[in-house]
């Protein structure tokens, strides 16, 4: 009984065709829609992802947004959905909302250098970047991604890391918070920030996109601001509670913007002057 | 167009708006407050139009549910429970509080994409309407220009003149309500009457909020030290967040169906003031402190809430002052922030 109203609450089917392992809490799903259309997104916005009986919970979508075939979520376990979707397997089916949100401002970043800086998990968000980038490499100057995570385990997509180092004038820096005993690392070690000392920004023509923890954002934040960058040329994608995805269910507040809809991702500009955002 | 409807006649009133399909809701006198209850054909005497202000069951139950099912999820198949739109529910006995409160609730609920469950019962709500006739310590519409008196957002609307009601239409689908039901129209001097009466009333509010420029004292107040004051006195309860009539927020939740082994996807009310509001995995809490809470709840109404939907997010309707187990006062709070002495 639809009543002829657009139901936003509705979930859409897809079918898991592949479950990656990340590392032994991280899971990288490979979906397509049932109905075979393909999941429209940019890079940046994310889905709301059900388990039919556990709920539902909000993801970046992280697969390259010109792929029109499948999409793909990743997965940390750290609570119940998350827990529920751990034990996925090919062929199962989930419920999709969305995709929601603002993406990364990539049209208005064309022509300018690209500082992608992700922390942990915040890697997500930002993969569709580089995808997005490797296919449309004349649009951008240089890019730099700077990924750190707790250890080298920790970090996801590494299987990726050799063909984005062949993308043309892209480099890649890594660093972990700590190497455990017996584990090869020949990169650094200490927090994502002390990357920035790799890269020398060509100031005003430079757009940096920051994913990662809380704390890490608000230290690379202060740092970036410090450089000499403007508050509008840095952007940060935003986690929060999220229930509804459509400004509806009043969880994603920070201020009077609904993470939601006038995000996840802001300008420091955007949130500066907002409470409860990287205290 | 306005007529005069004498008070004994309303139960028969009552009747006459059951008789047309509707299932009524009106306020009826418990044991030490009225609340709005249904009201079936042989209880048309209950119904009470003598209160200041009801307050259990919040009146957004019939728009929000406290616990509503969205959707039923089994084999495959999505099943949407929406309300039927085309039942039809009337509310007798509105305050301007209230009505302005849906008002409100209407632009967070039917901002796009429209809220389809909310949508189908407000189209299918009739709104009779209730001047205020008296006012408690706790009442401060005034400040909002919400109340005691209303303009729009009514079907109809009564005014109290003693032994008679003003009825003045507010909607086709309130003049239709009544087209068949004898009344006599009103004379000049009824209307002048319902003016004294509500200027009577608009003297009684004695609580205000001052909200000239309050946006910029609300944002330039986001790190006083009252929010900590403050979260020495409450207790997080949610309380305010449960009886305030424009506190919208909800969570969704997946039970299992247990005769089809499907699922049924919940929503139910919840309140910044609670811990868990802004809890997110692995521990993390985005308003851990009592004190960040209580900024969120006053900010919302007072500041956010101009930014998000155009107005302030208060109808001063007084019930989170009333109902506070910590005697936290919004006023108050507002008042202090000014540097005001109220």
């Amino acid at each position: 009984m639809s009543n002829g109203f657009e139901n936003p609450y509705v979930p859409a089917f897809a079918k898991v065709v592949e479950v990656r392992n990340e590392n032994s809490i991280t899971k990288t799903f490979t979906m397509s829609m049932l109905n075979g259309e393909a999941l429209r997104f940019r890079p940046g916005q994310f889905n709301i992802v059900s388990y039919f009986g556990v709920g539902e919970s909000a993801f970046s979508i992280c697969s390259n947004p010109e792929e029109r075939n499948t999409f793909e979520n990743t997965v940390r376990r750290v609570g119940r959905v998350t827990t529920a979707l751990f034990n996925v397997k090919p062929g199962d089916v989930l419920g999709i909302r969305g995709p929601y949100g603002k993406p990364w401002p990539l049209e208005k970043a064309a022509g300018n250098d690209l500082i992608l800086i992700a922390g942990g998990m915040g890697l997500a968000p930002l993969r569709p970047v580089i995808h997005y980038v490797a296919r449309h490499r004349d649009l951008y100057g240089s890019v730099d991604l700077l990924y750190g995570a707790r250890t080298p385990d920790d970090m996801i997509y590494t299987y990726e890391f050799e063909s984005w180092r062949n993308i043309p004038n892209m480099r890649l820096y890594l660093t972990v918070d700590y190497v455990p005993q017996n584990v090869k690392w020949e990169h650094d070690v200490g927090v994502v920030t002390e990357l920035l000392r790799y890269v020398k920004p060509r100031m005003r023509y430079t757009t940096v996109f920051v994913c990662g923890p809380e704390v890490m954002m608000k230290f690379t934040a202060q740092l970036l601001l410090r450089m000499g960058f403007y508050p509008s040329e840095v952007y940060l994608s935003l986690e929060r509670r999220m229930k509804c995805g459509i400004g509806k269910c009043g969880h994603c507040q920070i201020g009077y913007k609904y993470v939601c809809k006038d995000g996840p991702v802001f300008n420091l500009e955007e949130i500066g002057l907002l409470p409860d955002v990287i205290e | 167009m306005s007529f005069i409807i004498k008070r004994e006649d309303i139960p028969h009133f009552s009747r006459h708006v059951i008789s047309k399909g509707y299932t009524l809701f009106a306020p009826v006198k418990g044991e030490f407050k009225h609340s709005f209850k249904k009201i079936a054909e042989n209880q048309v005497e209950d119904v009470s139009l003598d209160f200041v202000r009801t307050t259990m069951p919040p009146l957004k139950s019939l728009l929000i549910p406290p616990r509503e099912t969205l959707l039923k999820i089994r084999n495959g198949k999505v099943e949407e429970t929406l309300p039927d739109a085309t039942s039809r529910t009337a509310i007798l006995g509105v305050h301007p509080c209230d009505v302005n409160a849906m008002s409100l609730l209407e632009r967070v609920y039917m901002d796009r994409p429209k809220d389809p469950y909310f949508e189908a019962r407000r189209k299918s709500l009739l709104v009779i309407a209730l001047n205020c006739k008296t006012a408690d310590e706790y009442c401060f519409c005034t400040s909002f220009g919400t109340g005691p008196s209303l303009e729009e957002g009514f079907d109809l609307l009564l005014t109290d003149l003693g032994d008679r009601f003003l009825l003045e239409t507010g909607s086709r689908k309130g003049a239709e309500l009544i087209s068949d039901f004898y009344m006599p129209r009103a004379t000049s001097t009824d209307i002048l009457e319902k003016d004294d009466t509500i200027r009577r009333v608009k003297g009684m509010i004695r609580r205000h909020v001052n909200t000239a420029g309050l946006q910029r004292i609300m944002i330039g107040a986001l790190y006083n030290p009252i929010w900590n004051e403050l979260a020495g006195m409450c207790t997080g309860c949610g309380a305010c967040n449960m009886v305030c009539p424009t506190c919208f927020c909800f969570n969704m939740t997946d039970e299992p169906e247990l005769d089809s082994g499907g699922t049924v996807r919940i929503r139910t009310w919840d309140g910044c003031l609670l811990w868990e509001y802004a809890e997110v995995a692995l521990g993390g809490n985005f308003r851990r402190d009592l004190s960040a809470r209580i900024r969120q709840f006053v900010n919302h109404k007072m500041n956010y809430w101009l930014n998000q939907y155009g107005s302030l997010g208060c109808v001063g309707c007084g019930r989170c002052i009333e109902q506070c187990p910590a005697g936290i006062d919004i006023t108050r709070v507002v008042a202090r922030l000014r540097g005001e002495t109220p």
